[in-house]
């Protein structure tokens, strides 16, 4: 018996739709057997919990994070430019947004507990919960316009996503060196100087915070605007991926830089003889990547946490491995643009699955409702993205099995 | 010698062993030209599986051999379908990854819960010896069929360039699938030892997450090479295993220390590429290159 691989002509047709369709129905149901050969986890919960998911107001945030970073992979992905490093660039994100809300935008008053009740109801101030070392108590105070501070933020976390991202792409374009490994080595790089900031520079001056890896809390003006009280998702992040998604879609489709960014992907060779610096278009695409994963780290510092908070262990970062699952967000949209919010909703409600699965296993015995909805969540999104990865195969080669004949 | 001393410095043979073992065997597999990402979760799952049969054998060796098998079976199945398939071997490895670090859940947490015992390797000064003296014969073996046998030819022209390998008789299938088998055995060797040896400790949901990356980056500051790997190896389980102790004599910033094998794997990349090095220490050309023979039909 020989298996053989054969290119097709033309791509099967339809198959951008079919094959997406068919690896998270078969993934969904290997997980399911997984789920229940090895923890006996009964499978209408997990169809339970998949259905309740994808109605669920709860994961328009991941959505809308998802969506924004599905695009900003798409642009690399598109010139054959791997950027697994989205987790690191969302990370300094969230620094430089920490940086500007908790440093630049706002100064500290220390007050006494005599004083306190002056500040409490004082427009503009907000008064950190727990005195500080000293004993005082410390408000903070904006030092300009809440929209100023808002567009500092975003402007500084896109500049330092970008920049982490450009030394990925520097080493890439100049060395040769696999922006593969580097993007991905350079993510734990992050986390670390994530977690020195929050004992370090950044770290909360309140007795509950200094030395515990918790920085202050950001001021309530400087906080995007929930859209409904049953979500998290912002007015702002919103806006924002509308306004990323519209601008890639120009720049991929309509403009001579799109286009060269995918001859880059299809056929460097050709780019190369139309005398154009390739080195360039490599630079660019890991840095435009890295600048729009980084205002997910606004997104996600000034939209749902408002605090930075120590990575305990290295597998909880603050971003929920968010950078990572966008990676299955861009592969699910077979690189199409259209397809990235159709996969990151998909890929939203397994997340959400995940977490309400968790919550429906209190019932079942055995001990798997001990299982955390992280560990839920990797396995329907490992099974449907190992199956994809397999079908994908379909759309551009067919393959056959053959008997020999003897 | 100041027995204080003896145990600072030998008592990092477990984590040495295990660092060490998945760093080679992730150099092994990556000299055939696959592109490895699922190290880690493929780690995180022979923790769960060494944790598991560890306890209900009642013996630690039962749990190595079993995380071994679980692991070389990972290894099977990456290599045949990155060969076989024109697959993204990122995309694979990054599925696997995920499937691996919900598995390792799967398999040990609901145990965890219902029995409150850990099986693990005696620990000694002798035994720290032991797991490094082992952890090295076998690194040397590897070298030696790296670099002696015809086997290890055929593993590092698969890695260099596939089709010229193919015209010259190597089946490059095979070679990758058996590249597969040893360097994932190796990895499930050192998960297991990480578990059994080193952090014996009762199991805890994500146990080895991010062990396999430490290994990686351990491997590629060594350019992969099983011999240098032993002092990468050794540096960096020292550093991570003594990690209280340097914060405390040198005043460095934990978080720097477990920055540094990190760093020092981006650093060592850009050596390895613009010094004379190249030559030896350079990453595999076809590494992480789709591979695809244009078949004729029937």
């Amino acid at each position: 018996m020989r298996v053989i691989v054969t290119k097709r002509v033309k791509p099967l047709r339809f198959g951008g739709i079919i094959i997406p369709f068919l690896s998270i129905v078969i993934g969904i149901f290997l997980a399911t057997l997984a789920l229940y050969g090895l923890a006996r986890v009964p499978p209408p919960l997990v169809y339970g919990a998949i259905g309740q998911s994808l109605i669920s107001p709860q994961m328009l945030q991941t959505f809308v994070m998802l969506t924004i970073l599905g695009v900003a992979l798409i642009i690399p992905f598109s010139a054959a430019v791997w950027n697994i490093g989205a987790e690191g660039q969302i990370i300094w994100g969230m620094i430089a947004s920490a940086f500007i809300g908790l440093s630049v935008a706002v100064r500290y008053i220390m007050v006494s507990q005599a004083e306190l009740p002056k500040y409490t109801n004082m427009p503009g101030m907000f008064v950190l919960p727990t005195p500080t070392v000293s004993g005082a108590y410390a408000v903070e105070a904006l030092t300009m316009s809440p929209g100023a501070a808002i567009a500092l933020m975003l402007i500084l976390a896109a500049i330092s996503g970008a920049v982490w991202a450009l030394i990925a792409g520097l080493m890439k374009a100049y060395l040769d060196i696999d922006e593969v490994a580097t993007t991905l080595i350079m993510n734990y790089i992050a986390y670390y100087a994530y977690n020195y900031i929050v004992y370090g520079p950044l770290q909360g001056i309140t007795i509950s915070t200094s030395g515990f890896g918790l920085s202050n809390a950001l001021h309530p003006e400087l906080r995007f605007a929930r859209i409904s009280t049953t979500t998290t998702a912002t007015w702002e992040g919103v806006g924002l991926m509308i306004a990323i998604f519209a601008i890639a879609w120009f720049v991929l489709r309509h403009t001579t830089f799109g286009l060269r960014l995918r001859i880059l992907g299809s056929n460097p060779n050709a780019l190369k003889a139309a005398g154009i610096n390739v080195r360039k278009y490599i630079v660019l695409a890991l840095t435009i990547s890295g600048a729009i994963a980084g205002l997910v780290g606004t997104i996600l510092f000034a939209g749902n946490l408002y605090q930075l908070i120590k990575i305990k262990t290295i597998t909880t970062p603050p971003t929920h491995n968010i950078g990572y699952t966008a990676i299955l967000v861009s592969w699910l949209s077979m690189l199409d643009l259209r397809g990235v919010p159709i996969a990151a909703y998909i890929v939203a409600s397994l997340f959400q699955a995940g977490i309400n699965l968790q919550s429906s296993l209190g019932g079942v015995s055995g001990g798997s409702a001990m299982i955390s909805s992280g560990a839920l969540t990797y396995v329907l999104i490992g099974f449907v993205l190992t199956t994809f990865t397999i079908l994908r195969v379909f759309s551009e080669y067919s393959i056959r099995i053959v008997r020999e004949k003897r | 010698m100041n027995p204080a001393l003896v145990t600072l410095i030998l008592g990092v043979g477990p984590a040495f062993a295990a660092y060490y073992l998945t760093a080679i065997g992730h150099g092994l597999f990556e000299k055939s030209g696959i592109l490895n990402l699922a190290i880690d979760g493929v780690f995180t799952v022979s923790v769960a599986v060494a944790y598991v049969i560890a306890l209900f054998a009642g013996t630690a060796i039962a749990g190595s051999v079993a995380s071994l098998i679980i692991a070389a079976a990972f290894g099977v199945f990456i290599a045949y379908l990155a060969t076989k398939l024109p697959i993204s071997h990122g995309a694979i490895g990054l599925s696997i990854m995920f499937v691996g670090y919900g598995l390792a859940a799967l398999i040990a947490v609901p145990i965890r819960s219902q029995v409150n015992a850990v099986v693990s390797y005696p620990l000694s000064v002798e035994t720290d010896v032991g797991f490094i003296v082992f952890s090295i014969i076998l690194g040397i073996l590897v070298h030696l069929m790296l670099s002696r046998t015809k086997l290890g030819a055929a593993i590092r022209a698969a890695g260099e360039n596939p089709h010229a390998a193919s015209a010259l008789g190597v089946n490059v299938l095979k070679v990758r699938v058996i590249a597969g088998i040893l360097g994932y055995a190796l990895i499930g060797l050192g998960a297991s030892f990480y578990f059994l040896a080193y952090t014996p400790a009762p199991y805890s949901e994500g146990m080895g997450m991010g062990q396999g990356w430490i290994a990686f980056a351990i491997s590629l500051s060594a350019g992969r090479h099983p011999l240098l790997t032993i002092l990468s190896a050794a540096v960096f389980a020292e550093l991570l295993y003594n990690k209280f102790v340097l914060q405390g004599y040198l005043g460095l910033s934990v978080h720097v220390t477990k920055m540094i094998p990190y760093l020092a794997a981006l650093v060592a990349m850009v050596i390895f590429m613009v010094t004379p090095l190249k030559r030896k220490l350079a990453p595999p050309r076809a590494l992480g290159k789709i591979y695809f023979k244009e078949e004729r039909t029937v």
